[in-house]
């Protein structure tokens, strides 16, 4: 559990009780949060999916494997588990611009040794 | 302005209903986005990243037509995702058409060549290219070479046969001016009917978060851009929110006016922040506090936001809701806008943010308040 004084990093993995502290700043994580999450409720069920909304009384979630939409009531969860891979992590514009520069390099060497040979 | 005039009376119009009937807050634009899967994927597209099974969903035409009774508004854009590769995409476009919406069906053009056959040529469907400069600079900004060639070949195969073909840009920290210039000028070669442009906004699950403008920046590139700009240049947007990116007005945001719908619903406030998701439109309009949203509200995710989904419909609501915007869009019409030299010192007069609090730290402070008695 977070303390007063550190705000925790909500990545893949992190479990998000009700009675955590910071439970609505995980909240407003869970939303921003671009892969699945699974919700734990206290009478022992379980749903996986997208969360996409938030309001005071309850959870909206997409479940991975049905078309029908789901609303849970906070007061019914335990446990919000950040599940799924993060879809918007580890795709940054510097790797992109690496790529770019060493295929540029990998090009201006091979040209070079082909006007060598 | 290369708007055709039945487009601009019918926004004329629109927003001349609006004022005599008294309605505080109307949508001029529907923002309408029926999948977020695209076949490519940007660097500064805060669109595209969510797990699979989302990807996958898309909004069916009925939904999607349904979304625009609703809103009412005008103008329908179609962005996402790319919308080529909806397989409804032609139901939906025809079902607008018969509603006399005039869509911008906002495209990469990738696919444009090969699927345009199932489109029908009309005054009220317009393909917007994505394009973010030249080769060279495209390509960098959509991560994936050969996107700008492709492109112009769509456009090209467009025009031929006939369809209305703009083109929307997006530019961002490191944009050299002389090159978008450059590319105004090619895009006028291609023979587009008009070009829209704007800066980017810095979505928090945008893989580029160095590469957006800030305001001093906006205001010193689009200075730079539209400075002594060519009478050839044709653009598809209000000449008074070129004005405002070069900081020769200021305008603040109407976050309602290009309201957005997506498989999640109805999305708060704006097509730029997701701050919660509504049924229907009326209950965007009703529920959203549009307090906490703008430059002037002091919230921190609008301060250097100047995108045009936020700021042209308040362009667009001076000219055709004041005297003095509607002269001044004629000027700026008939003589081009007016922009101060990029070494000027004159900026436009803005007001003090106010101190912003979150809604969350607004109940959170009041049930402080209830609790202490």
């Amino acid at each position: 559990m977070a303390n007063a004084f550190e705000k925790r990093e909500f990545v893949q993995g992190v479990s998000l009780r009700v009675s955590d502290a910071d439970f609505y700043d995980g909240l407003r994580a869970v939303v921003d949060y671009r892969g699945d999450c699974k919700i734990l409720l206290k009478d022992g069920s379980e749903a996986e999916g997208y969360i996409f909304n938030f309001t005071k009384l309850c959870v909206d979630l997409i479940p991975v494997d049905s078309e029908q939409r789901k609303s849970f009531l906070i007061s019914n969860i335990a446990e919000i588990i950040f599940s799924g891979a993060d879809a918007a992590a580890g795709k940054s514009w510097e790797d992109w611009m690496k790529r770019k520069a060493a295929q540029k390099s990998h090009q201006a060497a091979s040209s070079d040794a082909a006007s060598h040979a | 302005m290369s708007v055709p005039v039945s487009q601009m009376w019918t926004v004329a119009s629109y927003v001349i209903k609006q004022k005599l009937m008294g309605r505080k807050r109307y949508p001029l634009v529907l923002m309408l986005e029926p999948l977020f899967r695209c076949n490519l994927s940007c660097a500064g597209c805060g669109k595209i990243q969510y797990p699979d099974h989302i990807l996958k969903k898309v909004l069916s035409a009925d939904q999607c037509l349904a979304a625009a009774d609703e809103c009412g508004a005008p103008i329908v854009s179609i962005p996402g995702g790319e919308p080529l590769l909806h397989p409804e995409m032609p139901q939906l476009v025809e079902g607008l058409v018969a509603r006399k919406k005039y869509i911008y069906l906002c495209t990469n053009a990738i696919l444009l060549k090969s699927k345009i056959d199932q489109y029908k040529a009309t005054k009220y469907l317009t393909f917007s290219v994505h394009m973010d400069g030249l080769q060279e600079e495209h390509d960098e900004a959509v991560c994936r070479d050969g996107t700008y060639a492709k492109a112009i070949e769509g456009i090209k195969e467009a025009l031929k046969r006939g369809f209305r073909v703009t083109t929307n840009t997006t530019l961002f920290d490191g944009a050299k001016s002389e090159r978008v210039r450059e590319f105004f000028d090619e895009m006028m070669k291609l023979g587009v009917e008009g070009m829209m442009v704007s800066p980017g906004y810095s979505y928090s699950k945008a893989p580029d978060q160095n590469h957006f403008l800030k305001r001093q920046k906006t205001f010193k590139l689009f200075r730079e851009i539209f400075f002594n700009g060519k009478k050839s240049w044709r653009f598809n947007q209000s000449p008074l929110f070129i004005e405002y990116l070069a900081g020769s007005r200021h305008f603040e945001c109407t976050p309602w006016g290009n309201p957005t719908y997506n498989i999640f619903g109805w999305q708060k406030p704006c097509y730029l922040l997701q701050d919660g998701y509504v049924k229907t439109f009326n209950e965007l309009l009703e529920t959203t506090n549009w307090d906490n949203y703008g430059r002037k509200s002091g919230n921190p995710a609008c301060q250097d936001c100047m995108v045009h989904c936020g700021h042209e419909p308040t362009a667009v609501d001076y000219t055709f809701g004041t005297a003095k915007g509607f002269w001044g869009t004629v000027k700026a019409t008939l003589s081009g806008p007016k922009i101060h030299a990029p070494d000027s010192p004159i900026f436009p007069f803005m007001s003090k943010p106010k101190n912003f609090v979150s809604e969350y730290e607004q109940s959170e402070n009041s049930e402080k308040v209830m609790k202490n008695g």
